[in-house]
C-alpha cells in the first residue's frame, strides 16, 4: 500500500514537472485581440443602440413639442 | 483567483464594451490556449480553436448569466465542446482518407513538425499516453497540472463535486500508471 502510494506520488511529481504551461505566440495573442475588438458584433450592437437612442429622443422631443403646442393653442383660445 | 464581484462587473461591461471584453480576453487567453494545446497537441490548431472560443464567447456574452461559477468555467466549457468537435471531425476525415487510400500504395507522410513548441521525447511519450485516456480524464490532468487549478475549481468547470474530482483524479493516476507500466514491458 505504501509502495503504491509512493508510486503515485512519483507519477504526480513527474506530471507536475513535465506538464508545464506553454506561452502562446505574442503576435497571435495581439492579432486575435485586435480582431475581437474590431469585430462587427460590437459595431452592430453600437449601431442598434444609436438607432434606439435616436428614436427615443425623437419621441421625447415630439411629445414635448406636442404638449407645448397644445398649451399655446389653448392659451390663445382662452385669451 | 479573480475577485468574483470585479469579474461580474467586468462581464456586464463586456456585454457592450469591446475594451472590457479585451480585458477578459487577456485574463484567460493563455489558460484556454494551454488547455486546447494539450488536448490537441498542435499549436496551430490550438490558435485556431482559441480564436473560435473567444469569438463564440463574444457572440453569446449577452446571454451569459451569473450562476455563481467563474467566467473561466464558461470559457472552458466552450473550449471543451470545440475540442470534442475537432476530434470528431478528425476521426471522420481519417476514416474518409483511409477509404480513399484503399487499393493505392500507402505513402508514409509525416505530419509537419510544430516549429514553435519543441518538446523532449520523454514528454511527448507522456502526452501520447495522456491522450489515450478518456477525454474527461485528459481534461482533469490538464486543468490540474497545466492550468494549475484546485480540485474545487476543476469541479466547477467539470460540473462535479470536489470529492468526485478527487476520486476521479486518483483513478486517472492509476490508469495512467498502468499504461506506463504496460508500455515499459
Amino acid at each position: 500500500m505504501i509502495n503504491e502510494n509512493d508510486n503515485l506520488l512519483e507519477l504526480e511529481q513527474s506530471l507536475r514537472t513535465r506538464l508545464s504551461p506553454v506561452r502562446p505566440d505574442r503576435d497571435f495573442v495581439g492579432n486575435l485581440q485586435q480582431r475581437l475588438e474590431q469585430s462587427p458584433i460590437f459595431q452592430k450592437k453600437r449601431h442598434l443602440a444609436v438607432t434606439l437612442l435616436t428614436v427615443a429622443g425623437g419621441l421625447v422631443i415630439g411629445t414635448a413639442v406636442f404638449l407645448i403646442g397644445r398649451e399655446l393653442i389653448e392659451g390663445t383660445r382662452k385669451s | 483567483m479573480t475577485d468574483p464581484q470585479d469579474e461580474k462587473t467586468l462581464i456586464d461591461k463586456a456585454k457592450r464594451d469591446p475594451a472590457a471584453f479585451g480585458i477578459l480576453y487577456e485574463r484567460y487567453v493563455e489558460r484556454i490556449f494551454n488547455y486546447i494545446y494539450y488536448r490537441t497537441g498542435s499549436a496551430n490548431d490550438a490558435e485556431d480553436l482559441t480564436g473560435k472560443v473567444f469569438f463564440k464567447a463574444m457572440g453569446h456574452i449577452q446571454n451569459y448569466r451569473h450562476m455563481g461559477l467563474p467566467f473561466s468555467a464558461w470559457l472552458y466549457r466552450i473550449a471543451h465542446n470545440l475540442v470534442a468537435n475537432y476530434h470528431r471531425d478528425r476521426a471522420r476525415k481519417q476514416e474518409v482518407s483511409l477509404d480513399d487510400m484503399q487499393g493505392q500504395t500507402l505513402v508514409q507522410t509525416s505530419p509537419q513538425p510544430e516549429p514553435r513548441l519543441v518538446r523532449s521525447q520523454e514528454v511527448e511519450n507522456l502526452l501520447v499516453m495522456i491522450r489515450d485516456l478518456a477525454p474527461y480524464r485528459q481534461e482533469l490532468l490538464i486543468l490540474k497540472f497545466v492550468d494549475q487549478l484546485s480540485n474545487a475549481e476543476i469541479g466547477q468547470i467539470m460540473r462535479k463535486s470536489e470529492g468526485a474530482i478527487k476520486s476521479l483524479y486518483h483513478r486517472t493516476l492509476l490508469e495512467l500508471r498502468e499504461k506506463m507500466e504496460s508500455e515499459q514491458e
